[in-house]
């Protein structure tokens, strides 16, 4: 279960990431009207940043699945879900 | 999130990203070749710090400064120093952005900045210098 989220976070932030360095600036305007209109611009490092966080999250993935479940006493099996 | 120090405003805003680099140093100037042939676009223009010009059209860097590491001064007038220049130059040149993903691993600075001060210390050590067309290696 952690395992699928680390996997998740990782590709979320690989996507954000990406996209921060398609677009330039994004501008939010309310939806009822009120006040004006923002304009967001990300910093210059801020996808790279995100790419590097959610490669490194996947790679940990990646590496989990190499590690063995505990085991129990001989003849038991498995002690619990990784 | 306090990823990076802010780079120094410049009054000087040159019409491409300006790498001012140590032409009397036998590496730097290797650096700066490889980094030519990488330039695919040309966004880059590269000048040596003992350039004349260079005092002039960047009053605010001084000699010092220079000599202690690599300055880029891109169009917005920013001064990025050393490490930070680098970290620059991997977004900025498609060929280095496999080398902007560990570069940019948060908190990973002062540890990129004490290994290009330590290759800066001792970069005359490493190739050798060459001044008046004259080089003498180590």
């Amino acid at each position: 279960m952690m395992k699928n989220v680390l996997l998740a976070a990782g590709i979320f932030a690989c996507v954000v990431g990406v996209e921060m360095l398609l677009v330039d600036s994004a501008v939010v305007v309310p939806i009822d009207g009120s006040g004006p209109p923002r304009t967001m611009t990300a910093p210059d490092w801020a996808p790279w940043t995100l790419l590097s966080v959610g490669a490194a999250t996947i790679l940990n993935f990646a590496n989990l699945g190499h590690l063995k479940p505990p085991t129990g006493p001989v003849g038991r099996g498995p002690v619990g879900h990784f | 999130m306090t990823h990076s120090r802010s780079p120094a405003a410049l009054s000087a805003r040159p019409v491409r990203d300006t790498v001012l680099y140590d032409g009397h140093c036998r590496f730097c100037r290797s650096q700066i070749a490889l980094l030519r042939r990488l330039d695919i676009t040309g966004r880059l223009q590269f000048t040596s710090l003992h350039d004349p010009h260079v005092a002039t059209t960047f009053p605010e860097l001084t000699q010092d400064e220079l000599l202690e590491e690599m300055v880029l001064v891109d169009t917005r007038g920013r001064a990025w120093r050393g490490a930070e220049a680098v970290r620059y130059l991997s977004r900025r040149l498609v060929a280095l952005w496999p080398l902007a993903l560990p570069l940019h691993v948060p908190g990973s600075m002062p540890l990129w900045t004490a290994l290009y001060r330590l290759v800066a210390r001792n970069r005359y050590r490493i190739a050798g210098s060459c001044t008046d067309g004259t080089c003498r290696i180590p």
